[in-house]
């Protein structure tokens, strides 16, 4: 052991690490991107990436598919009797038809957000090992895409750019504890902030915290962005599925199950520019 | 019994590191491809670091640190990790498998499994210090470290014994 640490390959290694350690903080810290052996190594995997993930989709489809078949005189049956239950249902057609329109007005973000502006993605690659699932996507700076611009879907929210590079750029989930977004509760606009949990990210839920001890938040309410720091206003974020009391600072809390799939996104939609963006800091808000 | 006898040829020499860099190639593809993952009970194990393992118990100190590297700035191109974190320990574990398979243990199965679960308990454990150590209460570390890093090492494990056995076969075979 000895000889080797004083052995000319240890002091290559000790080289090769020492360099990396410095581009690495220039690029991050200064330049906020990612460090260009990152981005040289993401930009060559990337074609790849993309292509296994679309095979594996493919793939993934047709099982599904055949799965499907053989579930069909199945879910047959079962269908005939939801049948008897829809009928009895449509006692309550008019509440569910309030809410399908309220649900229709934020699906066509872009005809209610005419500042907007959108940049399509596809998912190439997907952390498996982190717990709050962030994945990257095929778009980076020549797509014009900066740190901390929000990544969503028709369905709402998923999260924003966290690190950027030529031609991909990672993608931190609103289930991560580092994001920090200011909502509202819709019905009643009791304002909180939605943040992460680990326990709750197990599950695919995030938390709506800091709400006020006298506010009437619902299990079934829809939580909107308010509009304070990156994200811009009134976009869906996701339903009150329960709610507690937060005991360390007595505040209420209400677990959001959120509207867009994280598990099963393949592709996404980037914020690239709306109006008031860049008002607030994200690191202000954690 | 660690390898350091000549090489046969160029070819072979050749050969077999373009065998390892598809196998590289193949495992991180599956690893993070966005369409699936290999998860039990909600467990991912890290399929690099099996093969890495398995290759730094044949090579040199150099050649493990290298692959480490090439593995690690791979990993930080798709991985939710401080910039730069995986090509360190990555870099780090490499030449660690070498060293201690020289200088430490014996190169068999049992040698193999213990390196590769200390080597991921190892990665997890600086991960969960980065990256969640400071951002969750005290249980929720708990709960994590219990439920999560020590899963997933021992499902990080599994995967070296036909890895460990390949590359045996392989270093046999062309050096």
């Amino acid at each position: 052991m000895r000889f080797f640490l004083r052995s000319r390959q240890f002091k290559i290694i000790l080289a090769v690490l020492c360099a990396i350690i410095l581009l690495t903080a220039s690029f991050a810290i200064i330049g906020h991107r990612m460090s260009p052996q990152t981005d040289i190594a993401s930009t060559i995997s990337a074609p790849f990436r993309s292509l296994f993930t679309s095979v594996s989709n493919i793939v993934t489809d047709f099982f599904q598919t055949y799965n499907d078949g053989s579930e069909l005189s199945l879910e047959n049956s079962e269908l005939r009797a939801e049948i008897d239950d829809l009928r009895n249902q449509l006692a309550n057609y008019e509440e569910m038809s309030e809410q399908n329109e309220f649900y229709k007005d934020f699906l066509g973000i872009k005809e209610t957000n005419p500042d907007l502006t959108f940049c399509d993605a596809a998912l190439i690659s997907r952390d498996s090992n982190d717990p709050y699932g962030s994945f990257t996507i095929n778009k980076g700076s020549l797509a014009n895409i900066k740190k901390y611009d929000p990544v969503i879907t028709e369905a709402g929210i998923v999260g924003y750019i966290t690190e950027v590079g030529l031609t991909s750029c990672k993608v931190t989930t609103i289930l991560s504890p580092d994001i920090t977004l200011g909502a509202l509760d819709n019905r009643t606009h009791d304002s909180g902030i939605v943040t992460g949990n680990i326990s709750l990210a197990k599950n695919g839920y995030c938390r709506f915290a800091n709400l006020a001890r006298s506010c009437t938040v619902a299990v079934g309410d829809y939580v909107v962005t308010s509009g304070e720091g990156i994200f811009p206003e009134g976009l869906l974020i996701g339903s009150v599925n329960n709610i507690g009391i937060d005991e360390s600072n007595n505040s209420i809390y209400a677990e959001i199950k959120p509207f867009a799939e994280i598990d099963e996104l393949r592709s996404v939609m980037i914020v690239t520019s709306f109006d008031g963006q860049g008002g607030i800091s994200v690191d202000g808000g954690k | 019994m660690v390898v350091n006898s000549p090489m046969r040829s160029p070819k072979d020499t050749f050969t077999l590191r373009l065998i390892n860099t598809l196998l590289f190639t193949a495992l991180f593809l599956i690893q993070y491809n966005a369409a699936f993952s290999v998860k039990i009970f909600n467990i991912s194990p890290l399929l690099p670091l099996s093969l890495l393992v398995a290759i730094g118990m044949f090579c040199s100190e150099l050649r493990g640190a290298f692959t480490g590297l090439v593995i690690g700035v791979l990993t930080d191109a798709v991985a939710n990790t401080p910039p730069g974190f995986n090509a360190i320990v990555f870099c780090f574990l490499g030449l660690l498998a070498v060293l201690v398979t020289k200088h430490l243990f014996n190169n068999n199965i049992i040698s193999a499994i213990t390196l590769c679960v200390l080597c991921a308990l190892l990665y997890f454990l600086l991960r969960w210090i980065f990256c969640y150590a400071f951002s969750l209460s005290f249980t929720e570390n708990l709960t994590y470290i219990i439920n999560t890093v020590i899963p997933s090492c021992v499902f990080t494990a599994i995967f070296i014994i036909p890895f460990y056995y390949l590359e045996k076969a392989l270093y046999k075979k062309f050096y």
